[in-house]
């Protein structure tokens, strides 16, 4: 029997879910059809885009604003006929439609996602369910293709992979060394204004700065000298004073001051200029400690930077704000953001009462209004300034996705798939995809899989346990809810119970009524240092134990440790110390800029791309 | 012992809300402090259509031991209920909820639910728990439907429906 008739016979009756009908999931299902594979479901809840045609060839100009998966599945079936492909156009976290009982219909599950939270959730699903799945990713030149079976190989959750880059509050607030560091700063100064206020997210100087050692010297300076302005302000226009805003955040209160300055301001964005760029500066500069060792910004107002033809000598620099590929002036700068103040602020007041706008970075008023304002940060901190186009993909997280590396991507993944079906698990190969041949001359790299983590929280059998250092007095169960379990651990629909009470403390049924717990810190509803809490996702099946610790320097954040299975005293595994090596690596690298040391990344992580 | 009940309650509380019986209601009871108690559960069973119990849904409160499900939960009629095997207090008699006869671990909440249903229109006339109920069972079958059916009208489904899901 040859090898066509062979594979006729074996995909016969074998039924496949490719998750993801993007950049990879495209290829990979135009392989799946001519393999011969015959009956497919394919899930994706995007439609299609302009900037998708370039490599999704499924896709064509008159598809765009379509489903991703409705498009791909009829394109492929045009490739084979005889093809039983069926799609959802919906998200896979819909729990409704896409529970354990849907995966279990499937011999194996394919991703390709785009995500790591989706990726989470539909590894512990197949887990849960007992599927096979394959996981892949590309990112730029460099791809990998994994194979997931239970209790053989390791799980998409197994290895830890690097947090998404966050950079310390007080060097976002107070400190910026990097143009990443003002792009930052700057879209959380559009959520400040327009959309959701986040705490963390806050944009005034920060007084807790541990390297302010006379924060309380430069607090009473604030309150003194803004107290004069302050009652300027407060009998011309009435605002809220920056001396109040600074006092009590002193004091670790939340305050989202910016946001009612700004609204009791009627948006004008002159005011608003002048208090983030130059108030909100000068107020900096009372901080002396933070600028014995570094240049001190330079504050601006909006008249003298309107008014000087600032930058005007450097041919490099544009005063035509449409054009996106050079870097504004600063005067441009300025007119976009006034321009950019108006028509958000325009469309603010135009939403329902309640609703706030949200960043995106193919919003053309949000985009704009981020780079002028990262441009005009980074001036006063004399840091270089960049092109919208620049700031875009740092601010939008942009990985450059390769038509051909995720063809590569698609074709070992039915490889493997292949070899799975077949039931040929000792032929299975984790695949590395590199940036350049390796000394061997091998593009394509494989590997034997890895063995399961004895420890993994999501795939072990016995010990499922995570430790969680909060400040009790601080965090609220909501808190915990949202970014501990949702953020961090990509749990969907969590119950949790103390361990010791058996009481349930978080609810994942929408018919109980937990507003009033939830708002309350841990300290409140006497859940103390050391508290045992059993997570148990509705959706997903998965359980763990995660344990609580008592830490009084965070403040609404928390330090995840998962046990590494080192015991103690012994020397870290040399995979360990090169993890924790690249760790640091990373954290001192902006995430935007990555490339530098892909190949030996691309080992150790799944990649967080298409 | 705790972290078995435990688990096996917290899997009770899933299976029971993935699937359960048309028209009953089973969940964790509320603490003081907002949390829901795991070991206290507030149920109701509908009375089963063309009986004399139809209408009503009647409330029964399940409380569990640290060692559930080695032993059964107590299962009580909250207020007591008109029936031959419920005793004053409102506690049921059944054999499935004796230790010492029908009781297995592997017992379900919603298997006990529909146990309890089913007693209530075939009592048990072997083990009387109250005087008045089983006395005009006994002796006025007219009556006792009579007084079934102002139980299942005082305990209308609907209006006990809202009290408990709100």
């Amino acid at each position: 029997m040859g090898i066509r008739n062979r594979l006729e016979t074996l995909l016969e009756d074998k039924r496949v879910l490719v998750v993801g009908a993007g950049g990879i999931g495209c290829e990979l299902l135009k392989n799946l059809v001519l393999t011969g594979f015959k009956k497919i479901h394919v899930v994706d809840l995007d439609t299609i885009d302009v900037s998708n045609l370039n490599r999704q060839f499924l896709f064509r100009r008159e598809h765009v604003n379509k489903s991703k998966a409705e498009v791909a599945s009829a394109a492929v079936q045009k490739l084979q006929p005889n093809v039983n492909i069926t799609f959802d156009h919906d998200s896979i976290f819909n729990g409704d439609k896409f529970g354990i009982s849907f995966f279990k219909e499937f011999n194996l599950v394919m991703n390709a996602l785009d995500n790591r939270s989706a990726r989470n959730h539909v590894n512990r699903l197949c887990l849960s369910a007992g599927v096979p799945l394959i996981e892949s990713g590309s990112a730029g030149y460099i791809g990998q293709v994994s194979v997931i079976i239970k209790g053989q190989t390791q799980c998409y959750e197994c290895t830890s992979k690097p947090a998404p880059k966050t950079y310390p509050g007080c060097t976002i607030r107070n400190t910026p060394s990097e143009h990443i560091h003002c792009t930052v700063w700057s879209k959380h100064c559009f959520n400040q204004l327009f959309g959701e206020v986040a705490i963390d997210d806050d944009v005034s100087p920060d007084l807790n700065d541990p390297e302010n050692k006379t924060a309380e010297e430069a607090t009473e300076t604030m309150m003194n000298g803004n107290g004069h302005t302050a009652m300027e302000e407060g009998n011309t226009n009435g605002f809220h004073t920056n001396g109040v805003a600074a006092e009590e955040s002193n004091k670790n209160t939340v305050v989202p001051s910016t946001r009612k300055w700004a609204e009791e301001s009627g948006y004008n964005a002159k005011l608003i200029f002048d208090k983030l760029f130059h108030d909100d500066i000068e107020y900096l500069l009372t901080m002396k400690d933070l600028w014995k060792s570094r240049k001190p910004p330079t504050p601006i107002t909006f008249a003298n930077v309107t008014d000087e033809a600032q930058g005007g000598g450097s041919t490099e620099m544009t005063d035509d704000v449409n054009d996106i590929m050079k870097q504004w002036t600063l005067k441009a700068c300025a007119r976009v953001f006034v321009e950019s103040v108006d028509a958000l602020k325009t469309r603010k007041s135009g939403l329902p009462e309640g609703q706030l706008l949200s960043w995106d970075k193919d919003d053309d008023d949000a985009m704009r209004f981020v780079a002028a304002v990262a441009n005009l940060r980074a001036h006063i901190f004399s840091i270089p300034g960049k092109s919208l186009f620049e700031i875009k993909s740092m601010a939008g997280n942009i990985i450059p996705a390769i038509a051909t590396t995720n063809a590569i991507v698609a074709g070992m993944v039915v490889v493997e798939a292949i070899k799975v079906l077949r039931g040929r698990k000792d032929l299975i190969r984790t695949v590395y995809i590199n940036r350049q041949p390796n000394p061997r001359g091998q593009l394509l790299m494989d590997d034997d899989p890895y063995p399961p983590r004895k420890e993994c929280f999501v795939c072990s059998s016995d010990k499922r346990e995570v430790f969680v250092k909060v400040n009790l007095n601080v965090m609220t169960l909501k808190m915990f809810k949202d970014k501990v379990l949702t953020g961090h651990f990509s749990v969907q629909s969590p119950d949790v119970l103390v361990a010791t009470t058996g009481n349930i403390i978080i609810s994942s049924d929408p018919d109980d009524d937990f507003s009033e717990l939830e708002n309350r810190t841990f300290q409140e509803n006497n859940i103390a240092d050391g508290a045992v809490l059993e997570v148990d996702d509705y959706l997903q099946d998965l359980k763990f134990s995660a344990v609580l610790f008592h830490d009084e320097n965070q403040k609404d954040s928390f330090v995840v440790e998962q046990d590494t299975g080192a015991k103690p005293g012994e020397s870290p595994t040399e995979e360990e110390a090169s993890e924790a090596k690249r760790k640091r690596k990373s954290e001192g690298e902006p995430s935007a800029s990555e490339g530098h040391d892909e190949e030996s990344q691309a080992k150790r992580m799944r990649i967080a791309a298409e | 012992m705790a972290g078995i009940a435990q688990s096996r309650l917290a899997e009770e509380r899933k299976s029971w809300r993935k699937d359960h019986p048309f028209g009953f209601i089973a969940k964790p009871s509320k603490n003081p402090d907002g949390s829901l108690n795991l070991f206290n559960w507030e149920c109701a069973i509908p009375g089963k259509k063309d009986t004399i119990w139809e209408g009503g849904l009647y409330k029964i409160r399940m409380v569990f031991k640290d060692d559930f499900p080695s032993t059964p939960p107590k299962c009580k009629f909250e207020p007591p209920l008109f029936h031959p095997n419920v005793y004053p207090s409102g506690t049921v008699c059944l054999s499935l909820l004796d230790e010492n006869k029908d009781w297995k671990p592997s017992i379900s909440i919603k298997h006990l639910l529909v146990g309890i249903q089913d007693l209530l229109n075939n009592p048990n006339p072997e083990d009387p728990a109250q005087a008045e109920a089983y006395q005009i069972y006994c002796q006025n079958r007219t009556e006792y439907e009579k007084r079934v059916r102002r139980e299942a009208a005082k305990y209308n489904a609907e209006l006990i429906q809202r009290q408990m899901l709100g």
